[in-house]
């Protein structure tokens, strides 16, 4: 904590930059992508959005031929239907986020009256309350289904996570997110770096692991093994179990600051969701 | 080194053939189960099916760790070697116990 | 007996100087273990499943009536939050290094 309002109080005042030392996100991103871009010579920079199958030729034909008949083909038609429609108050969704909902491109985004990070879920959960309607669970059901719909119809947006450098506080969330990435966790000892940065692409026993570069672009997922769709914060904590630590909440503080750092380093990429992994 | 080698000999000579079996065997089962030492994730080992690729093939064991020691540390905290390697440190965070530790090397001295 | 008694108090007494010095309940040592668990999680957002099972287990061997099972759970479990502990400690020296530049 205590480093990370030093390094902010450095970026503010642009110490950092004389000193040299700390680089601040956009130095970040340039850096996070050149590695992936030299790891994968073979991998265009746009085709990282695609996860593991950007690296993996054996399996993308088996993905490729999945993508024909969409296994989120339903929820995209459930998430429209619950979409439109209206509220007890005789409103509906697309009083918060337009006719069809191809809002993707705004989330993640820092909000600076509250001084937190906003993802599209949590948006969605605040429309639907904020017009007397119950909220959705954040992991897997319905909220899928609606942001397999919004995300459908935001397909082709590009990834645009801003940082205002005015705030400080957007500052912290990030390098906090930034941190987590980086620091190893769980009794099993790993960081999100350590499978999907130093070691992408090895083999951990029969799962070959994706690069992060892409990782916030495709959501929400149909995943094989789930035998359903699933959010982000519902695969954030599925690895965090494989490593044997304790899953955060999903939505809260500790997800959303991830989920900005993640979706930032993957900035300039497509909005590609809903994707289908294995 | 020599009195290490030495102290090897003495152990062996004291425990029965009979044992260190039994240990190579418990040291097999801990080090190939998923729950406990799960070295197959990354290390291709003793005709292991469905190994990773993370870590270096585990053979010859006694040849390029004449030190027990320096073997056992390798298991125990990885991380001082190299603070970089995705290895866990499975005595350092209690993934397996201390005897459990030194049945994995047991096994690992007979690959 | 006695000398086991003696090594858990010297035993919690190195790992929870605070918590306790060495004395107390089982039903206390596990209500010391979950709260040093609790206030890393919090402090440093560190946090093991392999901690909470632990805890539980112990809970449910003390329901059990096994009490000598459950003093050992709870000592596990403060064992796990030191490595826990440690972990973090190491982490915020090294994880830098990991940082592409
Ligand atoms: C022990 C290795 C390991 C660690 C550590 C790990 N993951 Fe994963 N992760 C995997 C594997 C294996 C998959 C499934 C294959 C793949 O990468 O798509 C996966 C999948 C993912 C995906 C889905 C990728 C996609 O294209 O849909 C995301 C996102 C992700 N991990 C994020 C994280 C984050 C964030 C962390 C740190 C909190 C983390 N992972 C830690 C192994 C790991
Ligand atoms: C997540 C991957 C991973 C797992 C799981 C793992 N290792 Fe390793 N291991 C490595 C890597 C990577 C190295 C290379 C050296 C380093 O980075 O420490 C290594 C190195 C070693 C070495 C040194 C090999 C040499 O040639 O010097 C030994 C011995 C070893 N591991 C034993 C084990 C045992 C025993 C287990 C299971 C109890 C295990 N490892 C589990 C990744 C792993």
């Amino acid at each position: 904590m205590k480093t990370i309002i030093s390094s902010v109080l450095a970026g503010a005042f642009g110490l950092s930059l004389a000193f040299g030392v700390s680089a601040g996100p956009f130095e970040d991103q340039v850096a996070f992508q050149k590695f992936y871009e030299n790891r994968f010579p073979d991998t265009p920079t746009e085709d990282f959005a695609n996860g593991v199958y950007s690296i993996l030729p054996t399996a993308r034909e088996q993905w490729e031929a999945i993508e024909e008949f969409p296994p989120y083909e339903l929820a995209i038609e459930a998430g429209e239907e619950f979409y439109n429609r209206t509220f007890a108050n005789g409103k509906s969704l697309a009083d918060c986020f337009g006719a069809d909902g191809a809002v993707r491109n705004q989330y993640p985004k820092w909000d600076s009256d509250r001084g937190m990070v906003v993802t599209m879920e949590l948006a969605v959960n605040e429309c639907l309350t904020a017009n007397g309607e119950k909220p959705l669970k954040y992991k897997k059901g319905k909220i899928t289904e609606v942001t397999a719909y919004m995300s459908f119809s935001s397909r082709g947006q590009e990834v645009e996570v801003k940082i205002p450098s005015g705030d400080p506080r957007a500052l912290a969330a990030y390098e906090n997110g930034k941190e987590h990435f980086y620091t190893k966790r769980g009794q099993l000892n790993f960081a999100c770096a350590d499978c999907h940065m130093l070691t992408a692409g090895n083999l951990y026993r029969a799962d070959t692991t994706s690069p992060g570069f892409g990782h916030g672009t495709h959501w929400p997922v149909y995943r094989s093994k789930w035998q359903s769709m699933g959010t982000l914060h519902r695969r954030f904590a599925g690895c965090h179990k494989n490593i044997r630590a304790n899953p955060y909440k999903a939505q809260g503080e500790e997800y959303r600051n991830l989920e900005y750092f993640v979706t930032y380093m993957s900035n300039g990429l497509e909005f590609n969701g809903p994707g289908a992994r294995k | 080194m020599k009195k290490e080698l030495l102290s090897a000999m003495l152990i062996s000579a004291l425990v029965s053939p009979l044992a260190i079996a039994d240990a190579v065997k418990q040291g097999k089962e801990i080090a190939w189960s998923r729950k406990k030492g799960n070295c197959l994730t990354c290390h291709m080992m003793d005709g292991g099916q469905q190994t990773g690729n993370s870590g270096p093939p585990l053979m010859a064991m006694k040849a390029r760790y004449p030190d027990r020691a320096m073997l056992r540390e390798q298991i125990w905290d990885p991380t001082k070697r190299n603070p970089l390697t995705n290895m866990p440190p499975f005595g350092r965070n209690k993934i397996l116990t201390e005897a459990e530790i030194d049945a994995v090397v047991d096994y690992l001295y007979s690959l | 007996m006695r000398n086991g008694l003696k090594a858990i108090a010297l035993g919690l007494a190195l790992v929870a100087p605070i918590s306790f010095a060495g004395s107390g309940t089982t039903a206390e040592h596990i209500e010391a273990a979950t709260a040093a668990y609790k206030k890393l999680a919090k402090e440093s957002s560190y946090q093991w499943t392999v901690t909470v099972k632990a805890i539980k287990a112990a809970k449910k061997a003390l329901k059990a009536g096994d009490d000598k099972a459950a003093r050992k759970l709870a000592h596990d479990a403060m064992d796990l939050v030191e490595a826990t502990r440690l972990q973090a400690k190491i982490e915020s020296e090294t994880w830098q290094m990991r940082v592409p530049k």
